[in-house]
């Protein structure tokens, strides 16, 4: 028990030290000096002081959310094959974590549509269309190494799956970052459009909820795309090599896209979805 | 401004759907527009454009200064286009006074006109990058700006308020070593500005969000008097530096336009005009004379005839206008600058009727608007336009801070 609890803490304590390093070269990539790597843990650490307040207008949902959100991708770490082993292995769990993440994604929208303001409601509107668009190719993604390897437990595939499989490990790559809501898919929590969308209302703890929920799912993800997709990890080393390499690579992708309307997005994944279906179908058969 | 209770608002909402009320505080527009826009679903039906966040009762305060002293304030009337204001306001107190600047004098104030056009297209262009959401293109940009702003500052000693206009000339000239530095600088700003365009014209995703967005039809253009890169984008070949004020009748040029009107087209205008004005600034400056005068001098009290003074200028977001009376004292009796917002603010609203809301930001900018100059006020009381005192004025904010407290 104390293993799971320290590794679901490792994680997060990951997923702050991924937001800062993404953050930092994003900045070294721009011509900008940027914040400090450990600057997320200062961040957290203000953000938990802070006084938790509620709008007039929000929905008994509002700080529900948020947790539930948190909780359910945190959940999911205990899924994921790491290169020591994995805490819970059951035959379909690899359902039960495609589940777990859209449970989480979809909370976020939910606090949004809970927090009362349009702007928040736009967001969760938003962010439903954007998961129908990333859930088909993210299921192909995650179910097709398993698949091929003829169980339903996430485990890593012998071989590395990306060369047999370009579009299928393209897909999930991007939704990796469609689900982080990250640069260029930042549509349901855009900045400049609907000043923060869904966590337009949001502030202190629950801000805090929201904003680690999404590094969380995205460093799960990436977790799974590299030791599904990139070969089984001999030891920590190879891991953290892979993991380095995602992390610039979709830190280039934030730096150098610009944001997508929701339409060119649905576009786009659709053609995604197609590609995905074309790996699936050629796993399958 | 309308302040309805929050009742007559949801009956509102009922008929004519989803309200989003946009600024005046806003992460994307730093200007304090405030617009109510109503949306069904992602498109805007109709949108409202409300203004009166920063009136700062410039032109008033310009009837209680001397005219030197209100070459000062007619700096600060803009933050970015601060020199342009102050070489209209100059030329305009220099006709009334009879005066000819010597051709120095001229060829400073297009040399510093043109850089400030570099540096305002150079940061709307990354306040645009912003806008879609690649905020890469709006840090490299701004990195590009500081070549010109020390350029600026070399020349002036200031980077956004030079204070180099003076009455009968300009208070500095500039030196082999200055145009040297100038030379290189517009040269690079030219291989920025060709990277730009390569930048806005290739880059799918950038130019999709651009492309036949926000639309301005020529005839529409015309219609509403737009001015400046908006109207040159939509097909009006208007510019006034072809009017070859101060020395821009010292080099050749034709106006930039371009014929879609979308985002786009005002972005590479704005990006053409970058590179134009490198070659402007160039070119005026080599023709510089070094040891000849810059300034004619004039004594420290001025008093103009009787009589007014309209002036013309092509400040970087259009037409500028100047309008300044006198009564044969050393205060000017009236003065009125029309800012080239005004006459591009009029179409903001059929801009964005039936567009995305995602692109709001983007088409509000791409006005290029600059509130704080355009803001003016009167005060309308049954029907009738009225004059406001002072002391009316300050009673009435008095009665409103006990009125919070």
């Amino acid at each position: 028990m104390a293993y799971q609890v320290v590794l679901v803490l490792g994680v997060f304590a990951g997923a702050l030290l991924l937001q800062g390093v993404m953050r930092k070269t994003a900045a070294r990539m721009q011509n900008r000096i940027g914040p400090p790597v450990y600057q997320p843990f200062i961040d957290l650490a203000k953000l938990l002081a802070k006084e938790n307040l509620a709008p007039r207008d929000a929905c008994p949902g509002y700080s529900f959310w948020p947790v539930l959100s948190l909780a359910t991708i945190l959940a999911t770490v205990l899924l994921v094959p790491l290169p020591w082993g994995k805490p819970i292995s059951f035959e379909g769990d690899a359902f039960l974590f495609v589940y777990l993440t859209l449970l989480s994604s979809g909370a976020l929208f939910l606090a949004g549509a809970a927090s009362g303001n349009p702007l928040g409601a736009l967001g969760f509107s938003r962010g439903i269309a954007q998961t129908f668009a990333y859930e088909a190719p993210f299921v192909v993604g995650v179910i097709l190494p398993v698949l091929s390897s003829g169980t339903t437990i996430l485990a890593p595939p012998e071989g590395v799956l990306a060369i047999y499989y370009p579009f299928a490990f393209l897909a999930l790559f991007l939704v990796a970052l469609a689900k982080a809501d990250l640069p260029p898919f930042h549509v349901p929590n855009a900045h400049q459009e609907l000043v923060g969308g869904y966590n337009v209302e949001y502030g202190g703890t629950r801000l805090a909820y929201i904003e680690y929920s999404r590094y969380v799912r995205l460093l799960v993800t990436l977790i799974l795309l590299s030791e599904l997709y990139l070969g089984a990890s001999v030891n920590v080393w190879v891991f953290l090599a892979k993991m380095a390499a995602l992390v610039l690579v979709s830190t280039l992708l934030r730096a150098i896209l610009a944001r997508m309307r929701i339409d060119q997005l649905l576009k786009a994944f659709s053609i995604l979805v197609l590609l995905a279906f074309f790996d699936l179908a050629r796993a399958v058969l | 401004m309308s302040h309805e209770g929050p009742e007559k608002h949801r009956k509102e909402e009922e008929k004519e759907g989803h309200e989003v009320v946009v600024g005046p505080q806003h992460p994307a527009l730093v200007e304090p527009v405030h617009l109510r826009v109503f949306l069904k679903g992602e498109k805007i039906e109709r949108a409202e454009l409300n203004l009166g966040y920063l009136h700062r009762g410039i032109e008033l305060s310009f009837q209680g200064r001397d005219y030197y002293k209100n070459i000062y304030l007619a700096e600060r009337i803009c933050g970015i286009c601060s020199g342009v204001h102050t070489t209209a306001y100059c030329m305009g107190v220099e006709k009334l006074l009879g005066v000819e600047p010597p051709e120095n004098a001229g060829i400073v104030r297009t040399v510093m006109c043109e850089l400030e056009r570099i540096h305002s297209h150079m940061l709307w262009l990354g306040v645009l990058g912003y806008e879609i959401g690649l905020d890469t293109m709006f840090q490299v940009i701004w990195r590009d700006r500081e070549l010109v702003l020390d350029v600026i500052e070399k020349i002036s000693g200031g980077r956004i308020h030079y204070a180099i206009n003076t009455l009968g000339g300009t208070r500095r000239g500039l030196s082999r070593d200055i145009i040297k530095e100038l030379v290189d600088v517009t040269r690079k700003i030219e291989e920025r500005a060709s990277f730009y365009e390569k930048l806005v014209e290739k880059d799918r995703l950038v130019r999709e969000r651009m492309e036949n967005v926000g639309v301005l039809e020529r005839k529409d253009a015309i219609k509403n008097s737009v001015v400046g890169p908006v109207a040159r984008a939509s097909g009006v070949a208007f510019d006034l530096r072809t009017t070859g004020y101060a020395a821009y009748h010292k080099t050749h040029f034709k106006p930039i336009v371009l014929y879609e009107g979308d985002i786009l087209a005002r972005a590479i205008v704005r990006i053409r005009e970058i590179a134009q004005s490198a070659r402007i600034a160039r070119t005026v400056a080599r023709q510089y004379e070094e040891g000849k005068e810059h300034r004619q001098k004039l004594p420290p009290i001025v008093r103009p005839e009787p009589g007014a003074s309209t002036t013309r200028v092509e400040a970087p977001r259009g037409e500028l206008f100047y309008y300044i009376r006198s009564n044969g004292t050393n205060i000017p009796e009236r003065v009125k600058s029309r800012t080239p917002t005004l006459a591009n603010l009029g179409v903001l609203e059929s801009l964005l009727d039936g567009e995305h809301l995602a692109d709001l930001p983007a088409i509000v900018s791409s006005l290029d608007p600059c509130v704080c100059c355009t803001e003016r006020v009167q005060v309308v009381k049954d029907g009738k336009p009225r004059t406001v005192s002072k002391s009316e004025l300050s009673m009435l904010s008095r009665n409103r801070t006990r009125e919070r407290k």
